[in-house]
């Protein structure tokens, strides 16, 4: 008895939440779909300018289980455009991760959709643990760069762990000593080896709240951000949380 | 207020709504962020201390509705070293309100027994003033027996302060030759942080609309279901917690997945590094054999066939693990009775603050 009703309840919500979903997000993708070709490199850059926050590093977390190449490519060219520097792209198996080549074909279609003959102009690295430097394009000086990093758990509590292993060897080789193991020192540690800052902004695609392994020494001030799914992903909704992003404060503790 | 109000009776809606909750799965342990207490001060011209009062309310009330509803392990972030940074009035005031709360916990000893509450703080509390730190240590040694529902308390805590600790240690163990390098894994480490006794964090709850975790349970909550909730702390009601209980329920399944996945993994890897070490060894031996004694000695005496060379290695690895096993549980207890040794000498400490000014602990 008990068990069914609360099974009711749970149908419910799940029933309120995709209401809530046609009517949020689903307009918006029906729109979008009417005129394709919204965004040129040039309203980007407008949209840029009017936001009050940019963030540098962003993070896409996709906790659903199968995956759309499409549209992740299009959002990093999103970001690129939008001037962020820092992507970090995560499952926890590490299925896009072993997809990088599939993911940069589908960067380089989605460069010449929405840039046209401007996509030399931008710089689009893929970095995996698996393969240091998977692609390097070749930009000229004044092009725009971008550090898209593939992870997975692996990158997750394990590279603390690593940290901790590299730590121990320093101090027992005595060139390191124990009383600098303070979090700003083992942090500029951690900025080298994995290559980019703390991130900003993490936007989690799918219905389950959790960070499932995602950095965490690297999620001290992120704001996170959920939206239903990466499939199908509009520039509007994406560009909305992004837009959200700026409008909050950080106190620091203050 | 007390640390136990008086029981307020539920009505028979709250009952029927605890009744159907628990007939699903109920997180275990619970991390609050308690957010919003100088919001609410403001937003309801209350003074700052004001607020931060309400907000210590608050948490009574909750441990109570967590008690109810089966939730056996709460965590709240308290005070984060960031905080130092407030303005000096206010850390003063947040200092005298915990002085004041923690004197009060001590008064009612017989209640805390009687509830079976154990009380744990988490953070560096050499940070704290020194007769905060006594009284905090007190708190601990009177409640450390108790069973039934256990609250960790983190106080001038930050995760990345907190996992630099387990770092300091484990290389301080490495560097004693307490552990070797190769021993150091996800299990070890956690063994070493403020958590160590706790049970996994299930659900984390942010009050206050905030959507980020602010240097709390960073390691912890990493395979956890985080709900941010849109009120004010000192506003949170029995109702806001149902919300997020039907919400850790909603999330359960995909997230057991995670954890199950990750502790798979975790043992595949420790098997690998086992192997490696065994390896490793033999060919040190190998080489010290081939060099100290005559190399046709060896060759002489070995003729296994592939099968019993595998069996070799599988005992000898069987062999390996026992032995780091306890290795490693060994230098865990030294580590964790440094920790109880540290928090038994500061209760067992004369109460008389003009005996040690020195000791005095600055603020940074």
């Amino acid at each position: 008895m008990r068990t069914i009703l609360l099974r009711l309840v749970h149908y419910l919500i799940a029933l309120g939440e995709f209401l809530r979903y046609l009517v949020l997000f689903a307009p918006s993708q029906a729109f979008v779909f009417a005129r394709k070709s919204a965004q040129t490199p040039l309203s980007i850059q407008s949209d840029s300018k009017s936001l009050k926050k940019l963030p540098s590093h962003v993070g896409l977390l996709v906790a659903e289980d199968d995956f759309s190449f499409k549209d992740l490519a299009n959002m990093i060219v999103w970001s690129v455009s939008l001037g962020i520097s820092y992507l970090t792209i995560y499952d926890i198996n590490g299925e896009i991760k072993r997809n990088s080549l599939l993911l940069q074909r589908n960067i380089d279609e989605s460069k010449e959709h929405v840039m046209g003959h401007d996509s030399s102009h931008y710089d689009i690295q893929l970095f995996s643990s698996s393969h240091p430097l998977v692609h390097r394009s070749t930009g000229t000086s004044k092009s725009r760069h971008c550090c898209v990093h593939l992870l997975c758990v692996e990158d997750g509590q394990r590279k603390i762990v690593n940290m901790s292993r590299h730590l121990s060897d320093l101090v027992c080789r005595g060139s390191y000593s124990l009383q600098d193991i303070q979090p700003c020192n083992v942090d500029s540690f951690f900025q080298e080896s994995m290559q980019f800052p703390d991130p900003e902004l993490c936007v989690k695609f799918g219905n389950v709240d959790s960070l499932l392994g995602y950095l965490p020494w690297q999620v001290r001030l992120t704001e996170f951000i959920s939206l239903p799914s990466h499939k199908g992903i509009s520039y509007k909704s994406f560009l909305s949380s992004i837009v959200q992003f700026g409008n909050t404060a950080q106190r620091f503790g203050k | 207020m007390s640390w136990f109000p008086q029981k307020r009776e539920s009505t028979w809606l709250q009952r029927a709504c605890e009744a159907v909750l628990s007939a699903g799965p109920i997180p275990r342990h619970v991390a609050i962020i308690m957010d919003g207490n100088r919001r609410f001060a403001v937003k309801n011209s209350l003074a700052k201390s004001e607020g931060h009062v309400k907000g210590f309310d608050k948490l009574a009330e909750t441990l109570e509705w967590c008690l109810d509803l089966g939730i056996t392990e709460v965590t709240v972030y308290a005070f984060s070293i960031e905080n130092f940074k407030r303005s000096p009035d206010e850390v003063n005031c947040l200092m005298e309100l915990s002085r004041q709360k923690f004197a009060r916990l001590l008064q009612e000893k017989d209640l805390i027994h009687q509830h079976g509450v154990c009380v744990r703080i988490l953070g560096d509390i050499s940070r704290l003033p020194s007769d905060l730190q006594e009284l905090l240590a007190e708190a601990v040694s009177i409640s450390a027996n108790n069973k039934r529902a256990i609250l960790n308390v983190c106080f001038a805590y930050t995760a990345r302060d907190d996992m630099c600790m387990a770092m300091r240690d484990v290389a301080d163990g490495v560097k004693k030759g307490l552990i070797k390098k190769s021993d150091i894994s996800e299990y070890l480490f956690e063994k070493c942080l403020y958590t160590s006794h706790c049970r996994d964090v299930d659900l984390l709850i942010r009050t206050s609309g905030e959507i980020r975790l602010s240097d709390f349970l960073m390691w912890e909550s990493s395979f956890s279901c985080l709900a941010f909730v849109k009120v004010l702390w000192p506003d949170f009601s029995i109702w806001h917690l149902y919300a997020a209980i039907l919400h850790y329920q909603r999330n359960h399944g995909k997230i057991q997945i995670a954890r199950q996945n990750n502790a798979i993994e975790r043992q595949r890897l420790q098997r690998e590094s086992d192997l490696k070490c065994v390896m490793e060894e033999e060919e040190e031996d190998k080489s010290g054999v081939n060099t100290k004694d005559n190399p046709a000695g060896s060759s002489g005496k070995d003729s296994p066939s592939g099968v019993a060379e595998q069996k070799n290695v599988q005992s000898r690895v069987q062999h390996y693990k026992e032995v780091r096993e306890k290795r490693v549980e060994e230098f865990l207890r030294t580590v964790h009775s440094k920790r109880k040794q540290f928090w038994t000498s500061l209760a067992l400490s004369p109460s008389d603050v003009t005996l040690k000014p020195s000791q005095s602990v600055s603020v940074c």
